[in-house]
């Protein structure tokens, strides 16, 4: 496993990873054809965003890895429906977004039969990722207790919620790619950025 | 303006959602309320937090072979499902095969020769009546007619007679 420390977004709407959008569409055509090494040059190129939206999402490694390859076996499967219209990984979001919105719901009706079921977290010690020590212990625990809240208070919003949310900030979406990758309106993409923010905001009282 | 609105249009500027002229009117406003710069602070501390969290990421060729043994594993029912789950697949597929039978069938009828038709016995069965006859029956095939040859115990010139 590596641990990566996701870099500030790119710029938005043309960023295609890796590849040139023209690549991209090269590959995805000679994927349709049933080539197996095309796809698998798109899935190289583009599974570290969409396994980390992913992780964002259930923070959880093997469920992850589960729904990302899920993801990717859908995306193979329905490739014919790709028309080109949305850039590849948008499409292939939307695809990622619906596996995993999919899971919380499932989670979520397995939650209401069972009321002692608790979610399974991520077993890896939470201090993995340390932020910069600037040589004060105190200064440390503080952020160490702001990274928590901001975990509690994320784990509070509904999957929708959080996702439009990780989209926009660890993926740089626009309101309208965002939108096409959760199937709704810019204008819902703005709604739910916007609760999601207060929310958080409101839980973030008090910490400090 | 209210502040909830105001708010949600400092949010929408953050993304870079917010048309010009409400962003100019923002700026025009000046008025920028104390919790306005707090909601901005936590704002900008969740993006940060969400962007510098710590992904476990598997390599990508780990990832790649494990799809890739998912979509072999997955290509029949995958084919099945495409192709034959919609009853109406069904019905399509068996009426172009009883078509294609159908076809097939009068194709060879047509193209076979006439002779083919002529060789079918049209006489199955000769009863003689006299005890100890025999009787020969073919086809003649210049005419089409057939022929039967029937042969006595007195051995006498054969009689024989056409149908």
């Amino acid at each position: 496993m590596n641990i990566v420390n996701n870099a500030p977004p790119e710029p938005s709407n043309s960023d295609e990873g890796p590849l040139s959008r023209e690549a991209v569409a090269h590959l995805v055509e000679r994927a349709k054809g049933g080539d197996e090494d095309a796809f698998g040059e798109l899935v190289q190129a583009f599974h570290g965003r969409v396994y980390g939206v992913i992780y964002r999402m259930v923070n959880n490694a093997e469920d992850a890895k589960e729904l990302a390859q899920q993801a990717w076996v859908k995306a193979w499967q329905r490739l014919e429906s790709y028309k080109g219209d949305a850039q590849f990984f948008t499409w292939m979001y939307r695809i990622a977004v619906n596996s995993v919105l999919d899971q919380a719901r499932r989670s979520a009706r397995r939650k209401e039969v069972s009321l002692d079921e608790t979610p399974e977290r991520d077993p890896r010690p939470a201090a993995e990722w340390q932020p910069p020590d600037d040589g004060r212990p105190d200064r440390g625990l503080e952020r160490e207790e702001i990274r928590r809240a901001f975990d509690a208070a994320l784990e509070s919003l509904s999957p929708e919620h959080r996702m439009a949310l990780i989209l926009r900030e660890v993926e740089g979406m626009s309101y309208r790619e965002i939108g096409q990758a959760m199937k709704c309106r810019a204008g819902t993409v703005m709604s739910r950025i916007f609760y999601a923010r207060r929310q958080v905001q409101e839980r973030m009282k008090g910490v400090r | 303006m209210n502040l909830g609105r105001q708010l949600k249009w400092w949010s929408r500027r953050r993304d870079g959602e917010l048309a010009p002229h409400r962003a100019a009117r923002l700026d025009r406003d000046g008025l920028r309320p104390a919790v306005v710069d707090e909601a901005e602070t936590v704002w900008k501390g969740l993006g940060d937090h969400l962007r510098n969290q710590a992904i476990p990421t598997p390599p990508a060729e780990v990832m790649w072979n494990d799809v890739r043994r998912e979509i072999r594993r997955h290509a029949p029912e995958h084919w099945a499902e495409q192709h034959l789950k919609r009853p109406w697949d069904w019905a399509t597929t068996t009426a172009i095969a009883i078509f294609m039978v159908l076809l097939g069938f009068f194709s060879l009828r047509i193209s076979m020769p006439p002779e083919a038709h002529a060789t079918e016995p049209r006489v199955a069965w000769v009863d003689a009546e006299l005890p100890g006859a025999t009787a020969m029956v073919y086809e003649d095939e210049q005419s089409g007619a057939v022929v039967i040859w029937m042969v006595t115990p007195a051995d006498a010139p054969a009689d024989g007679g056409k149908s």
